[in-house]
Parts: structure tokens; sequence; C-alpha cells
């Protein structure tokens, strides 16, 4: 274990209790896709994914369930990096689409025409198939309002694509 | 048990997958750089659009005048100056626009557009194709991102959680009427605390001479008035800068509400 986090560059933290290349072989994806999902841009939500395992490495471990925490670490710097004028610039510029299907075209960007904090609980829900209550836990909020972000957002998105 | 928001559900699932396909299987190579910039730890900003301390300090220059009985001649001649050039620039009826704004931590935005002074109202477009149409006090955006088509909705102009970003809000915000060159001539009627001729300066290759009128440590205006003219009016406020870059006095301009 040791010396895969040597091999990481990571230090000697990095991979007590997990072994981090597994983690990140595995969880990389899905991460990426969930944030591409939020954020509408393949290089952000790379990047995003990116400095995420950077922070678990740091974090202290083991950590109980990794594959949750490395998803709040990135929901917590989706929402950060949405504060940060400059990369909600970037996000614009290296937007995903257009899509070859019309309705998946119209779906996407009514989709992330919708403010970010609908974006990541219907993300979570409809694409990582979670629960309303780890939808809750992972956005940090009570279940009933989770329940009603996820609900609101879909109801702002047939409006759109009304 | 369906209910209405099933078809609506089905789809952007079929978006989702269809979006998390262009994802490979395969995370790329590690590197432990880090990508982002760190995160903005900077002091919470003052959600005051430029427009609202800009127009907060016209009407504290009304109401300076009537406590400024310390004008001095150096002064009353630059402020019949501005006021000379903001009411020949108003009389031009319309122009040519753009507008640079700098929000304090904020990228640079730059909109070009058309201004008619009478109505008033303003046209501007980004270089990214957002667009927005102000007459009088309503205003009209195009749907950003774009879905297929331009579309364009009305906008409160007061609630900047309906703009793309803050920067744009506040760029918005700060188009109003109040800061067209009507407001400054009220504003230079009424006196501001300092007049300051600094000199002659070059926009490009325009001669110009460059005024700067201050309210207080926290509100200016340059001013840089080429023949008699107004061609660059610049608002500071501590939230950030709004720059108006006005040409072609006069131009035959129409602008319209969008069509449905």
């Amino acid at each position: 274990m040791q010396e895969a986090a040597a091999d990481s560059g990571l230090g000697p933290g990095a991979a007590r209790g997990v072994r981090f290349e597994d983690l990140y072989r595995t969880e990389w994806p899905r991460l990426v896709r969930t944030a591409l999902i939020i954020t509408g841009s393949r290089e952000v939500a790379e990047d995003v994914v990116h400095d995420a395992f950077l922070r678990f490495a740091g974090a202290p471990q083991p950590v109980a369930s990794p594959s949750a925490y490395l998803r709040s670490i990135v929901l917590n710097l989706v929402r950060d990096q949405f504060r940060h004028a400059q990369l909600e610039a970037r996000r614009l510029d290296s937007h995903l689409g257009p899509w070859a299907d019309a309705e998946i075209d119209e779906t996407w960007w009514a989709l992330q025409s919708l403010p970010q904090r609908y974006r990541a609980p219907l993300a979570l829900r409809f694409y990582a198939d979670l629960t309303v209550d780890d939808v809750a836990a992972a956005v940090g909020c009570p279940t009933g309002t989770a329940k009603s972000l996820i609900h609101r957002g879909l109801r702002l998105l047939k409006e759109r694509l009304a | 048990m369906t209910t209405d928001l099933d078809d609506i559900t089905a789809r952007l699932i079929a978006c989702m997958q269809a979006a998390a396909a262009t994802v490979p299987d395969e995370a790329p190579p590690w590197d432990p750089a880090p990508c982002l910039a760190p995160s903005p730890r900077r002091p919470r900003r003052r959600h005051v659009p430029l427009a609202l301390a800009a127009t907060a300090a016209l009407a504290a220059a009304v109401i300076a005048a009537a406590l400024a009985a310390r004008s001095t001649p150096a002064a009353t001649r630059v402020r019949s100056a501005l006021i000379a050039a903001a009411a020949h620039t108003a009389a031009g009826h319309t122009a040519r626009l753009q507008v640079t704004s700098e929000p304090v931590g904020g990228p640079t935005l730059v909109a070009t557009g058309l201004v008619d002074f009478d109505t008033p109202a303003y046209t501007a477009t980004y270089p990214s194709g957002f667009s927005w149409i102000t007459i009088g006090d309503q205003t009209w955006t195009t749907v950003w991102p774009p879905v297929n088509r331009t579309r364009w909705v009305k906008r409160q102009t007061t609630s900047p959680q309906q703009w793309p970003n803050a920067a744009e809000a506040e760029l918005a915000g700060a188009l109003q009427p109040d800061t067209a060159p009507a407001g400054l001539i009220a504003a230079l009627r009424a006196d501001t605390t300092t007049f300051t001729d600094l000199g002659a300066d070059d926009i490009g290759r325009l001669a110009t001479r460059h005024y700067q009128a201050t309210q207080g440590p926290d509100w200016a205006a340059d001013v840089w008035i080429s023949d008699g003219q107004l061609v660059r009016v610049g608002v500071r406020a501590p939230t950030g800068t709004v720059i108006f870059d006005y040409s072609n006095y006069g131009l035959p301009v129409t602008i319209q509400p969008p069509s449905p």
C-alpha cells in the first residue's frame, strides 16, 4: 500500500485503508461523468475530479466510505468553482455539445440552463442513481429539501422544454 | 403509477447517459499536480450592482449640491465643459456603444451594441452570443445557454441570479439608463465633490481630454471628451468599473422588443 502511495506521488498518508490506484481507476469515470452532467464541461469536470483525488489523498485515512467521500469533495469543489467567475467563463467556453440527436441536445441545454443547485441533485438522483436520502447526504441538506430540489428541478426542466 | 414528470425524467436520464458516454471508462495516468486554481478565499463581495452604487452616488451628488458652495473657478469651468459635452452627446440621439465591465475579482467582459439616448434604450451582445435589449425599464435577454435556437426572455435586471454569471448580472445592472449621459448631466449640474482636469489622453488614435469627477472615496466618474463630445465614460464604484465607449453618433438606430 505504501509503495502504491509512493508511486502515485501522494505521500505516505494516501494509501492507508484503501489502495489509491484501485480507487482512482474505478471512481474516476463515475465521478467525471457526474461532474460533467453538473458542470456541462468535460474539461472542468476532469479538473475538479483530479483535485478531488488530491484532497482525498491529503485527508486523514482510513475513510469509511471512500466513494461517498470523494463524491462529496467533488460536489464541494464544483460548488466552490461555480463561485469563481473565471472558471464559470471557462465552463461556458468548453461546454459539451451540440448533440446530433435533437431531443438530447435540447434536453442537455435545458439542463445546463438550470441553476447549479438543481443540477447536482438531479445528476445524483437520475444518473448516479442515489436514493433521495443519499442525495441529501451528498449535497448536505435535509431529505425534504433534496426531494424538493429534485421535484422543482424536473418542473423547471419541463417548463424550459415546453 | 405515472406522473406528469415521468416523461421528462426518462428524457433526462437518456440525456445524462448520452453525456456520460462521452467519458471513457479508463482513467488517465495519475498526475499529482493540481489542476484548479485555488478556491476563492477572497472577502465576501458586496452584492450591490454597479448601477445601484452609481445611482446612489448620483443621488448623493444631488444632495451634496445643496451643501456645495465652495466651487473654485477652475472647478466650475471643468464642470461646465463636462455638462456641455454630456449634453452634446445626448443631443446626438444615438450612438454605437461598447461596454467594458471589470467587476472586482471577476473577468473583464466586453459587450458591443447600440444606444438610443432619447428613449433611452440599449442593445448589446457578448462575443459568446449572449445578448440583451433594454428599453426604458424593461429588459430582455437571450436564454443562456442557447436551446437549439435563440430565444428571448423578459428579465428583471434586479435579480442577479437570472443572469449567466455574476459579472454579467452586474454589467446588466450597470446598463440602466441612470448611467447614460442624461444621468451624468444631472450629477454634474448638481455638482460633485471635486473636478480634476487630468490633461490630454489619447484613446486609440483619437485625441481626448480626460476629466474626473469624484464623490467621496468610493465613487468616481472618468470622462474623456473629444471635440466637445463624450467619447468615453468610466464609472468606478467599490464593486468594480464600467466603461462606456460611444462612437458613430447619430447613426440610424431602431431598438425594439424582440419577437416572441
